[in-house]
């Protein structure tokens, strides 16, 4: 509430008090006086009742007076006695100076916390204070307190000792005895600065802790990386020089058993060929040793074009075809007629079928093999369907590791690598697919390629 | 007309393999077992067609290779890559250097030489 708005009534309550009684007193002492002389005719008699009317009127008015301003005073005190419970009550320090910076009143926490006795604070200027840059600041603040009315500021308070405590202080201009003066509170922010310095601490601590453990982590990436290079370069070599003497066995085996060198008994042909066999066997896995690690070491680039997957299909078909026939099972080639072309990378789609169609007849004993092709939105969906063993539940998780043939009793009799789909499975995923798998045990296993219909931005594995 | 091969190729036992079947199927063969001495070979006798090891023991396969390219006498000649040799983008790398083909070890005895016959007389890329 603005003093102004508060004086207007109290002003013209008092003026119309004082009317009031003028009017009152004036009429009171005329129509008296003429009742007097009404009723005395004598006139002594009647000036002399008028001189005890007089006197009574006065002692009257000077009663009322006295009590007037006697509760007047008591209000006053009353209100002194609030207003400095108020300020001593505060949790700061409250002091007010006018323009010149002369302190006119203050609270007893002023000077406690400021350690001046109440003889030096008025002899003191509020910038005393401060120090360093800190006394620009709360000077521009101030001069900001009496052009707009009000203004706050964080500054180091700093007592009579030298030491520093930081105080949030908020200054408001007020009008006394017609002068513009500063009324403020300050408020010791010690434990606020203290655990913003404490978060900032621990905000550095973590960061650098963070920092270190990032680069702890980047070094150990960085070593895992070399290494596993290393290792892709160590396999890709190995299967270099293993190559290099199958090329002698496997090349003489074949001239032998074409009889380029001349005519075989029936039990060195047998034997020769088991040789071959042996050795084909050999070159299978260290091709598939190499195709991982290619994958591993991010050596396998893809090369998407765009294919008719159908073609594709009755190529996969035409290939295994002989090893179904051989084993007498179906085999069926089911494209729906929305399925067309999509792009990926050809040589690997191929890849990744022949394995999966190549395991289904191999382990399917009776029945046969169905491979069905559908779009399902931006995916081509492609499932080699058999009647064969199926896959136990608890062997279904592990199917995917390398070197894993589920049930060692059947494994002897399906020859594989055992590496076929893991390769299939990452050769999936880098073409942005996968490869999913559901089965009955000793019904039939259903395995789907899922890949995009438009793959890939050309990438390393990784 | 006998078509002349040259292999270059250091393992002994390899360059037999391939000798033996090369000439089992009418072919002259020349052999080398460095790129040096294969390059001097092919100057001398300028053969229908090179196969070519890539890891050769001083210069290597690709050298070679880009060498008889930059031969105003060899580079008409096809040159086969022979390699076992897998990882990505060896195939790249042998037709880059100037190699028409390439053929993976170990080779299939019964399909090499028709491989082989294939290359003859195509014009270098």
């Amino acid at each position: 509430m603005s003093e102004r708005a508060d004086m207007l009534p109290f002003g013209s309550r008092a003026l119309r008090v004082a009317i009031i009684y003028a009017v009152v007193s004036l009429l009171w002492i005329w129509f008296s006086d003429q009742a007097l002389f009404l009723i005395y005719q004598d006139h002594q008699l009647a000036a002399r009742w008028s001189l005890y009317k007089g006197v009574a009127f006065v002692l009257l008015t000077s009663l009322l007076l006295w009590l007037v301003i006697r509760r007047e005073i008591r209000l006053v005190r009353e209100e002194k006695r609030l207003s400095d419970s108020m300020i001593e009550s505060m949790p700061g320090v409250v002091y007010f100076y006018d323009m010149s910076g002369r302190f006119l009143r203050w609270n007893r926490n002023f000077e406690r916390v400021s350690g001046y006795s109440a003889d030096e604070l008025a002899r003191m200027h509020p910038l005393d204070f401060f120090r360093g840059e800190d006394v620009g600041r709360v000077e521009r603040r101030i001069e900001r307190v009496f052009d707009h009315g009000e203004s706050s500021v964080e500054a180091l308070f700093t007592n009579k000792d030298g030491s520093q405590i930081p105080y949030f202080f908020t200054g408001r201009r007020v009008t006394y005895r017609d002068a513009p003066c500063l009324i403020g509170i300050g408020i010791d922010i010690s434990d606020r600065v203290r655990m913003e310095k404490e978060l900032r601490d621990l905000n550095r601590n973590l960061e650098s802790r963070i920092a270190a453990r990032t680069s702890d982590l980047k070094e150990a990436l960085l070593r895992a990386e070399e290494s596993d290079q290393m290792k892709s370069a160590f396999l890709a070599t190995m299967s270099h020089e293993l190559r290099t003497p199958l090329n002698s066995i496997i090349g003489f085996t074949g001239i032998l058993l074409q009889d380029l060198a001349g005519p075989l008994n029936d039990e060195q042909r047998k034997q020769m060929g088991m040789v071959q066999t042996s050795a084909r066997h050999l070159l299978a896995l260290i091709n598939d040793v190499l195709d991982l690690s290619k994958v591993e070491a991010g050596q396998l680039v893809v090369t998407p074009t765009t294919f008719n997957v159908a073609t594709l299909l009755e190529r996969v078909v035409r290939t295994v075809r002989g090893m179904a026939e051989q084993q007498g099972l179906f085999l069926d080639l089911e494209v729906a007629s929305s399925v067309d072309t999509i792009t990926s990378d050809e040589r690997r789609v191929e890849q990744i079928l022949l394995n999966l169609v190549n395991n289904a007849i191999k382990f399917t004993e009776s029945g046969g093999v169905t491979i069905r092709a559908a779009h399902t939105d931006a995916n081509l969906k492609i499932s080699v369907v058999d009647t064969g063993i199926g896959i136990r539940d608890e062997d279904l998780r592990h199917l995917f590791s390398p070197f894993v043939q589920i049930d060692a009793g059947l494994s002897r009799q399906h020859e594989g690598t055992g590496l076929g789909l893991a390769i299939s499975r990452k050769l999936a995923f880098l073409l942005d697919g996968e490869i999913d798998v559901e089965s009955v045990f000793q019904e039939g296993s259903t395995f789907t390629l899922t890949l995009p219909t438009k793959c890939c931005n050309t990438r390393r594995a990784g | 007309m006998t078509p002349t091969a040259l292999i270059i190729e250091d393992n002994a036992q390899n360059r037999y393999l391939a000798t033996f079947l090369l000439e089992g199927s009418g072919f002259e063969v020349l052999s080398a077992v460095d790129g040096a001495r294969g390059l001097v070979l092919a100057r001398e006798n300028k053969p229908n067609v090179i196969l070519l090891d890539i890891q050769l023991p001083g210069m290597d396969g690709y050298e070679v290779a880009r060498r008889i390219r930059q031969d105003a006498m060899l580079q008409d000649i096809p040159v086969i890559a022979v390699t076992s040799y897998a990882m990505g983008g060896d195939r790249e790398k042998a037709l880059g250097a100037g190699c028409n083909g390439y053929l993976e070890k170990p080779i299939d005895p019964e399909t090499f030489v028709a491989d082989v016959r294939a290359f003859l007389g195509e014009k270098p890329v």
